[in-house]
């Protein structure tokens, strides 16, 4: 790759700042404490006045996060930068939640409002909902769908109003103990989504959530929960970005869905936290018999990334996709995967993966796929591909294949790391298109999977993170 | 086994003091976690009692020649040794490290520290294009029938010189019968600039019959079954040079095999051929077999082809854990990985870990790992033929074994299939 060639691809958000990285006030966090203690964990559980068992629930994975110790199969210079005690466990920027954008205090409107999220929700959504800090702050949802019994609110909602429905169905694919981090979130948990959709229901516009980091050392503990109940349908968006700060800030999600008999759920994260945030999620889905389950996840911010989706097909004909696009540039790590266990017949899954390690990044795909004894009939496919643009980045493929029954089985992994290729550029140059250009083109075709999976206006905002700035750069 | 019969050198000494301060085998690697090792627990659970435990005698031959031991008397340390070590350093200096993957465990010091006998293998450029047949000979006074194991540590450095070229063929022979018996392997392979082996390794390798019927795969094989093989071998290939292995693992009740290849030269060559076989062995039919291949190329141009398959019967339970890595400073170079694995029981299992890791973006690299049943269209055509059940499986699975073996070095058989399927029916 030639000078100019470098210098195009570094300036993959290079304007973050400018796009995401203002700041708000922050003087709501004069009131906020640092560090974890059974005094912050129960203060949290008395302000959002959640029942007994969400307390004791709370308190246990706090012993159990102490208890833990790190993943082991990531070295420990990732978490060697996590100082637990100077790290804010809850703030918030208001006491109350809006669900219009006139009522929200201006300093969190404006924050939003460049953010382009009411924009967004007028043209192409159903229901929206932005978490600033640790509390969603802005909450709505179009009136036919909560005529049709369609539950979308901000999860300590979901708490108190549905507290049987919660309760079934909360912790029960990610428990506590499930990793470290799975622990923190359980202990210090605040805001995110609670969402179900009754049997039949098609939700054909996406509901989106937007999660803001504004606060320095802040640590984001969202907690969403989607059940689609039999038949229904719902696809569900999620951003998320934050300012650069010279102390990280730590976003730690529990993401559960859940597909009953027929459903379909899709849920999309296009993730561009700020360089200074970690970002580790743990993200499980089930699906039950003939139901679909996709996640569709764009890694493109955060200095360290570990998040692996997880669908476990437990009904038969159940379907998984996983596709997954990363992008690490300089000092980022993008440690991502998927995975998937077949624990019934006539099951199927596919994982594509993406990535682009750029100027010292580092892409990781680290992937399962498991078939259960008992689960025939199997098919899986998993694809990695990888594109390296100079030898200072890496990129490592780390996949599990586990089969554990043999009847009418067929799982097929392939991967393959590079560069982007002379003759793909020789052949677009030589027919009249700058090298630039072209460059640009075949990077653009790389990530087209992803992005054609994207609704329209949503594939835009990708182009704004990717495309467009790069298309910026060369024109 | 006494401390005083051992020819204690520099080398045995110093892995004797390695053994307390090596990680255990298991996890955090990714291998070596999915191993079984209840067949060694005696020797990991009391490591100071290790000089006590039972060990047999092993004998090396080299086509009927028995091979020289590594000379101690001068203390010092032999220049293949020293070679190793000086290959060894310059490897230390730019590998990519990687948190779980443990590059040596306690096993790996053990058949240094208490083989009785190092067994070293010198191809000299004027002796070039040989076939050298190495006869590995395991013997024990012990009578028939004893119930601790008897342990084996055959240790063979092989080292070919500048542009010297060789075939060699391993063949393990076991003296005794009816007793439990664990052999723990160390190879290392040093191929200078320019220095072509052809590698075939049969000392885990089954009965060609009994293979191809996937079934009973160790019951009557040429060599006695062992209790367990941990084979640890080790190469490092130097400027344009060429090292081809062919290998088999399927005659233990509990096989494993760590292999690390570092590419040190320009244009190294390397292709690496394993079927892996596991079934019932007629005492048991929770058999495990396992591959751990790093491939670590660090000059330019290097090329690697690392192809595995692996065929489970019974409740049998197999591990393919390959790994590429790719430096920086090793533009040009290629390396593929392919695994296949045919399951031909519902209680077999395989588990397949096809890794990459790659700096150097100037490269070619790619992975590819399936798991299949036997193809159920291509035994209905069979058949449909008039061929039985078992003879489809016969015919199929041997498509699957011999289409690699053809690729591996010194491969000499015939496909003579329709001919045994022949013969097998005649005499019903």
């Amino acid at each position: 790759m030639n000078n100019t060639q470098r210098e195009h691809l570094s300036s993959i958000n290079s304007d973050y700042e400018e796009l995401y990285g203002f700041k708000a006030s922050s003087d709501y966090m004069e009131s906020a404490t640092r560090g974890l203690s059974e005094d912050v964990v129960r203060e949290i559980s008395k302000m959002k006045n959640e029942p007994q068992w969400m307390l004791d629930f709370r308190l246990d994975a706090l012993a159990t996060f102490h208890r833990m110790p790190d993943p082991q199969w990531i070295d420990a210079s990732v978490f060697s930068s996590i100082n637990y005690d100077n790290l804010f466990y809850y703030a918030r920027a208001t006491d109350k939640q809006f669900n219009d954008w006139d009522d929200v205090p201006e300093h969190i409107k404006e924050t939003f409002d460049k953010l382009g999220v009411p924009e967004a929700e007028k043209k192409f959504l159903a229901g929206a909902s932005a978490q600033f800090e640790s509390e969603v702050v802005y909450h709505h949802m179009q009136e036919e769908l909560e005529k049709q019994g369609v539950i979308f609110m901000d999860i300590d909602s979901g708490l108190q109003q549905h507290e049987e429905l919660f309760r079934r169905y909360f912790a029960s694919q990610v428990p506590m103990d499930d990793n470290k981090f799975a622990a923190l979130n359980s202990a210090a948990w605040s805001g995110g989504s609670f969402i179900y959709i009754p049997p039949g229901v098609k939700v054909d516009i996406p509901l989106q959530a937007y999660f803001r980091i504004n606060a320095e050392s802040m640590g984001q503990f969202e907690r969403t929960l989607i059940i689609a109940d039999k038949g229904a349908s719902v696809h569900y968006i999620e951003g998320c970005t934050a300012p650069v700060y010279s102390s990280d800030s730590f976003h730690t999600g529990v993401i559960e869905l859940f597909a009953m008999e027929g459903a379909s759920l899709r849920y999309t994260t296009i993730q561009n936290w700020s360089n200074n945030v970690l970002n580790l999620v743990t993200q499980r889905a089930v699906a039950h018999k003939d139901a679909k389950v996709e996640w569709m996840d764009g890694n493109l911010g955060a200095r360290t990334t570990m998040k692996y989706p997880a669908v476990s097909l437990v009904g038969e004909g159940a379907r998984g996709r996983v596709l997954s696009i990363g992008y690490a540039n300089d000092i980022q790590r993008q440690d991502a995967g998927a995975k998937v266990i077949h624990a019934a017949p006539h099951t199927s899954s596919t994982i594509t993966a993406k990535s682009i390690s750029h100027n010292g990044g580092r892409s990781s795909y680290r992937g399962l796929v498991k078939v259960l004894p008992g689960a025939s009939d199997v098919t899986s496919n998993v694809n990695c591909d990888a594109l390296l643009l100079d030898d200072r980045s890496r990129s490592d493929t780390y996949p599990t294949i586990d089969v554990q029954e043999n009847r009418q089985v067929n799982v097929a992994h392939e991967a393959s790391v590079g560069k982007i290729s002379d003759e793909a550029l020789f052949y677009l140059m030589s027919r009249g298109i700058a090298e630039e250009e072209a460059l640009f083109m075949i990077v653009n075709g790389f990530i087209e999977e992803f992005a054609k999976e994207l609704p329209m206006e949503y594939a835009v905002e990708l182009n704004r993170l990717i495309q467009l700035e790069m298309e910026g750069a060369v024109g | 086994m006494a401390a005083d019969t051992l020819q204690v050198n520099n080398i045995q000494r110093e892995a004797q003091g390695q053994i307390a301060s090596l990680p255990a085998p298991g996890a955090p690697d990714e291998a070596w976690r999915r191993v079984p090792l209840e067949p060694i627990s005696a020797l990991l659970q009391n490591q100071s009692a290790a000089s006590q435990l039972k060990s047999g005698r092993v004998d090396m031959y080299a086509d009927n020649t028995l091979l020289s031991p590594l000379d101690t008397s001068v203390g010092g340390v032999s220049p293949v040794v020293k070679r190793w070590r000086e290959l060894e350093s310059l490897r230390q200096e730019h590998r990519l490290e990687r948190p779980n993957d443990i590059e040596q465990n306690q096993l790996f010091a053990y058949p240094l520290a208490y083989a009785q006998s190092i067994y070293q293998l010198k191809i000299a450029a004027e002796n070039s294009t040989e076939t050298i047949q190495i006869d590995i000979r395991l013997n024990s006074n012990e009578t028939d029938g004893v119930l601790t194991p008897i342990y084996y540590f055959p240790v063979l450095l092989i080292h070919a010189e500048k542009n010297s070229s060789a075939s060699i063929q391993i063949k393990l022979h076991l003296s005794e019968k009816s007793q439990k018996a664990v052999m723990l392997s160390r190879t290392v392979l040093l191929l200078e600039d320019g220095a072509t082996v052809d590698y075939q390794d049969a000392s885990a390798a089954t009965n060609t019959t009994n293979t191809t019927a996937g079934v009973n795969i160790a019951a009557e094989s040429h060599t006695q079954p062992l209790t367990a093989g941990y084979q640890l071998e080790q190469a490092y290939l130097g400027r344009d040079a060429k090292l081809r292995i062919g290998r088999e693992i399927g005659s233990f009740e509990t096989g494993m095999h760590d292999g690390r290849y570092a590419l040190q030269g320009r244009g190294a060559h390397l292709e690496e051929y394993t079927l892996m076989q596991a079934g019932d062995t007629g005492s048991s039919d929770r058999t495990f077999c396992g591959q751990k291949s790093v491939v670590e190329q660090y000059a330019p141009h290097t090329m690697s082809n690392v192809e595995t398959r692996s065929i489970l019967d019974a409740a049998a339970h197999g591990m393919f854990v390959g790994t590429i890595k790719i430096p920086t400073g090793a533009p040009g170079s290629t390396g593929h990985e392919q695994h296949r694995s045919l399951l031909l029981s519902p209680q077999s299992r395989i588990e397949s870990l096809p890794e990459l890791e790659i700096v150097e973006n100037d490269v070619s690299c790619s992975h590819g790992s399936t798991v299949t049943e036997l193809d159920p269209e291509s035994r209905y055509y069979l058949e449909s033929r008039g061929i039985s059940r078992e003879d489809t499986r016969v015919l199929l699975t041997a498509a699957f074994t011999d289409q690699l073996r053809s690729r591996m070095p010194g491969a000499q058989f015939e496909l003579n299939e329709l001919e045994y399927v022949e013969e097998e029916s005649s005499s019903e």
